[in-house]
């Protein structure tokens, strides 16, 4: 299955591009693909989106669609367009 | 909210265009100036959240921010002129703001928001504008808001990107359902032009003009994301966190 990622803030930059297309040989959750994508880009896009134990940060938001995701319970279909986000706070 | 006060024909004259505004009226503008909004910071954002809301005759602002005016300030903080480099911000901001409106009553606080000051700068307003490039002083006026029962607008900036939302207690996500805590990596110095910091400051302070004067469809439990590098523009439903120690049963 196929899915597209879209990055936003800083995670473009450490990502190296806007976006991506990502082919999955079986159906995962939303955190399984986070953490395949950390291992693609490793740092510092890893200490952006995972904490020091593997894990999704809980600050990390994600979309699919329209709609706000919780990683560990969101499992992706084909065809998903996941947006994958740090939080801003520039003022 | 405050109370809504009765408009003087100066100011009946000045509003003439937005009192035109379906929706708002006259109604709308008594409101706005009874009304009272906490800014912090008066930066990029916070300074055109504040410039928009003095324009528009919000009754009385609240201005945080601390520290002097550096060079480097003038490509994004417009209140500030190349002539108040080296001078406190709470002295050149209210001053401008003022110039524009005389009408609008302006309280500066040279402090940013911290353990010590959320509660009180809080307390003394109606509405928030999260403005700072701190996580963990929009985390305090977060906790503060919900504490107190007040709207908080977030409007923030990275890069040519954006995002904005406005959190109503008890009906919406909070800023700690989005980030229980700190995203990692966050940086206080970061990319960005004027014109973006206009961009999320204008929308910022319209949505603080419609909660305030209780018109239009505000972000609540959404959150408006932007990319200006190819002007696109979406809306994202939010979703609360069962477990916020902010506004989950558990913090009650």
């Amino acid at each position: 299955m196929n899915v597209a990622v879209r990055y936003m803030a800083q995670l473009r930059q450490a990502a190296g591009a806007a976006a991506e297309r990502v082919e999955l040989d079986r159906p995962c959750t939303a955190a399984e693909l986070l953490q395949r994508l950390a291992e693609r880009h490793g740092r510092p896009f890893r200490d952006l989106v995972l904490d020091a134990a593997g894990a999704p940060h809980p600050a990390v938001l994600l979309f699919v669609g329209d709609e706000q995701v919780r990683p560990e319970t969101t499992a992706l279909r084909d065809g998903d367009v996941l947006t994958v986000l740090t939080p801003m706070a520039g003022g | 909210m405050g109370e809504a006060r009765p408009l003087t024909d100066a100011e009946k004259s000045r509003y003439e265009w937005q009192l035109a505004t379906p929706g708002f009226g006259e109604e709308g503008q008594r409101r706005l100036k009874g009304a009272s909004v906490l800014v912090s910071r008066c930066g990029g954002v916070g300074g055109l959240v504040a410039y928009e809301l003095a324009a528009a005759g919000v009754g009385r602002l609240v201005l945080a921010h601390a520290g002097p005016v550096r060079p480097n300030d003038l490509n994004r903080q417009l209140l500030m002129t190349a002539e108040s480099v080296g001078r406190p911000r709470m002295e050149v901001a209210p001053q401008r703001l003022r110039e524009l409106n005389p009408h609008v009553e302006v309280e500066a606080v040279a402090e940013n928001v911290t353990e010590d000051n959320a509660a009180r700068l809080v307390g003394g307003v109606d509405l928030v504008a999260a403005c700072a490039p701190l996580f963990r002083e929009r985390l305090l006026l977060n906790r503060e808001a919900v504490r107190q029962n007040k709207p908080l607008v977030d409007c923030a900036m990275y890069d040519l990107e954006l995002q904005i939302t406005t959190v109503l207690p008890g009906k919406t996500p909070c800023l700690a359902c989005l980030y229980p805590a700190e995203p990692p990596g966050w940086r206080r110095e970061f990319p960005v032009f004027g014109a973006t910091a206009g961009v999320v400051g204008c929308l910022g302070a319209l949505e603080a003009v419609k909660v305030l004067a209780g018109f239009g469809e505000p972000l609540y439990g959404k959150i408006l994301l932007c990319d200006l590098r190819d002007m696109t523009f979406r809306q994202a439903v939010l979703k609360r966190r069962l477990d916020c120690p902010v506004c989950g049963p558990a913090a009650a």
